[in-house]
């Protein structure tokens, strides 16, 4: 265990290494330079102003991430079910792919004014709904991908056993599937972040992070934005990280685990 | 080595060049000194006296070549305005200003107020009559939607003088920049500037009745009665910049050049409205026009001259600021000055207060347009 964990410890030295030395580098360029403060403040200031703000990031912070998460439940759950129902029925493929495709094009920007109107500008499932627009897609194109991209040999093999569509679903298409899932949801943890703090740029709740953002940067708090800026990006890490746990659990035995262990 | 010393050459004409472009300072280009003035929006009949002024030649009169920088909803202008090679004025808020220039200490953000534009505030909160909310006190239980741009001081000093605390007396909504929360009944009242969003609800279609909505389907609640009304669109210079040497001259040309503009647009309201338009605005003619009419109700009458800060008015706005915590102290001493505003009106011969200013009357037109 401890051989274990020394390794892992060993594994993410450089980056850990790497990390503190861009903070002290940041440090003693600002305090060198003495740049102005909305330039690039130091990050000393910055975690000072994240004690100092605490309540209200922490609070905004939660309220955040019921808007990613609610809306990555919602996003990932549509997108497995579209793409089960893609990689089943051809009309169901001709019919909503092109529909799905045109739904990622929209610039998330110019939606989330729209989706403040259709469902009330203090309703977090306006936020939500960003968030879905943002996720749905590649969860759709990446399961529709695994569910129907399996061993052709593996197959014949199937159908050559007598085996039922039902059988062929749950022994070879899910499996085969799930490497491509985590894939999927992966990107989408971090996607669901970025869209609902865009979206809380157009306005409704107070205590959000967009909105601690764009009113400390707005009032030149640039150390409280930054403050801001660093627990989203925590919270986005740790949804991936997250996700990376719970694929080790489901698929140990993918070829893409068995090298990162070795 | 040829190659290398061709490249070295080239590389002296770039520093060369970016040294020249990058001084920042009044360079002079056939014979106008160029300056840069931040909008604090995108183009529109807020500005109508600075359009006008660079239509009419007023700047180049006094040996001005002015570039206006857009704002915008993504813009914050006094952050643009506080860069040390930033444009050498800004239009701004007052009390924004100053929240920018204390977080600063004053060091990284030295902006100074050189004159008040602006006599009156604009700010409104714009409620349904059905509501029946006619002061801040009826904000009790409702969803207040305001700005948070450093925009919402005045709703929510007004909301605080009243004895209410923000929420859990009333929610304080974040409005997004356009009336279709109110127009959808998403809020209960909403921020409105009477040159802009309130326009936009005037000119937006009732679905009940299948006309415009009038002003009397509205609840006005106006901040300057209401005694929380602070000072709005000023001219700052960043003082360093001031110190220079000349530039408090160029300043002093730059604001008589303006304040002629401002006269100009009294008395030529329709002439600045084609000014605004050919300037390139998004919204439409006729929002424009009644943009015009408002804004010049804000300026005049002007008591102690166009562009003039009244200590009283600039008391107020500090006291408010402190009273509801936007300020931590006062500000330093020097955080406005008058004596270049006073200058400028040195030489300007006509009427620069505007005594007899009447309001003119401007048809609502559906859409703006």
């Amino acid at each position: 265990m401890t051989g274990r964990w020394t390794r892992r410890l060993r594994d993410f030295a450089p980056a850990i290494v790497v990390f503190i030395g861009v903070i002290a580098a940041l440090e003693l360029i600002a305090a060198a330079l003495d740049l102005q403060q909305f330039i690039l403040p130091r990050p000393s200031a910055v975690v000072k102003a994240f004690v100092e703000e605490q309540a209200r990031i922490q609070r905004s912070a939660g309220n955040t991430l019921y808007e990613a998460l609610g809306g990555l439940v919602i996003g990932v759950t549509a997108g497995v079910l579209t793409a089960f129902a893609i990689a089943r029925w051809a009309r169901v493929r001709e019919a909503v792919l092109p529909i799905a495709v045109g739904a990622s094009a929209i610039p998330i920007i110019a939606a989330a004014p729209i989706m403040s109107n259709w469902f009330g500008i203090l309703n977090p499932f306006a936020k939500m709904a960003i968030v879905i627009l943002l996720t749905f897609f590649p969860m759709v194109v990446n399961v529709a991908r695994g569910l129907s991209q399996v061993d052709e040999s593996a197959l014949e093999l199937m159908r050559a056993s007598a085996a039922s569509d039902g059988q062929i679903l749950r022994k070879l298409r899910i499996p085969n599937a799930l490497p491509y899932f985590f894939t999927g949801l992966k990107i989408a943890t971090t996607l669901s972040l970025i869209g609902a703090v865009v979206a809380e740029y157009f306005g409704g709740s107070d205590d959000v992070l967009g909105r601690v953002i764009v009113q400390s940067s707005s009032s030149l708090r640039f150390d409280i934005t930054w403050a801001a800026i660093s627990v989203t990006a925590v919270a986005g890490i740790l949804m991936y990280v997250l996700a990376v746990g719970v694929e080790r659990l489901v698929i140990p035995w993918h070829a893409s685990q068995r090298v990162a262990e070795t | 080595m040829i190659h290398a010393r061709r490249w070295l050459a080239g590389l002296a004409v770039i520093v060369f060049v970016a040294a020249a472009c990058g001084t920042g300072g009044p360079g002079a280009s056939a014979g106008l000194t160029k300056v840069r003035l931040q909008l604090q929006w995108v183009p529109q009949a807020q500005f109508a006296g600075e359009i006008a002024a660079k239509a009419e030649g007023y700047y180049a009169a006094e040996g001005l070549d002015v570039t206006f920088v857009d704002g915008g909803p993504n813009v914050a202008n006094i952050t643009v305005g506080c860069a040390k090679d930033g444009p050498e004025f800004t239009l701004g808020w007052v009390p924004k200003a100053l929240v920018a220039v204390e977080a600063n200490g004053g060091k990284d953000c030295d902006l100074v107020s050189i004159a008040q534009i602006f006599q009156r505030s604009g700010t409104r909160s714009v409620s349904w009559k059905e509501s029946n909310i006619t002061g801040p006190a009826n904000f009790k239980d409702k969803k207040v939607g305001v700005w948070d741009f450093g925009n919402e001081y005045e709703v929510t000093a007004g909301a605080k003088k009243a004895g209410l605390t923000v929420g859990t007396d009333y929610t304080r909504v974040i409005q997004a920049f356009d009336m279709s929360a109110l127009l959808k009944k998403d809020i209960d009242v909403a921020e409105a500037m009477t040159y802009n969003e309130y326009a936009q609800v005037l000119e937006a279609k009732n679905p009940a009745t299948g006309q415009l909505y009038q002003p009397e389907d509205l609840n006005v609640i106006d901040w300057n009665t209401e005694g929380t009304a602070m000072l709005q669109d000023a001219v700052f210079a960043r003082k360093a910049w001031l110190d220079q040497t000349g530039n408090a001259d160029v300043a002093t040309k730059f604001l008589r050049a303006t304040f002629k503009g401002w006269i100009f647009c009294r008395d030529n309201a329709a002439k600045c409205v084609d000014y605004v338009l050919a300037a390139g605005t998004t919204l439409g003619k006729g929002h424009q026009a009644w943009q015009m009419n408002e804004v010049n109700v804000l300026i005049w009458p002007s008591p102690d001259g166009i562009g003039i800060t009244s200590q009283t008015a600039w008391d107020q706005t500090i006291q408010i600021a402190l009273d509801f915590g936007v300020l931590k102290a006062q500000p330093a001493q020097g955080a406005f000055r008058n004596d270049l505003a006073q200058a400028a009106l040195q030489g300007i011969t006509g009427d620069t207060k505007g005594t007899s200013f009447q309001k003119g009357t401007v048809e609502v037109t559906e859409g703006g347009n």
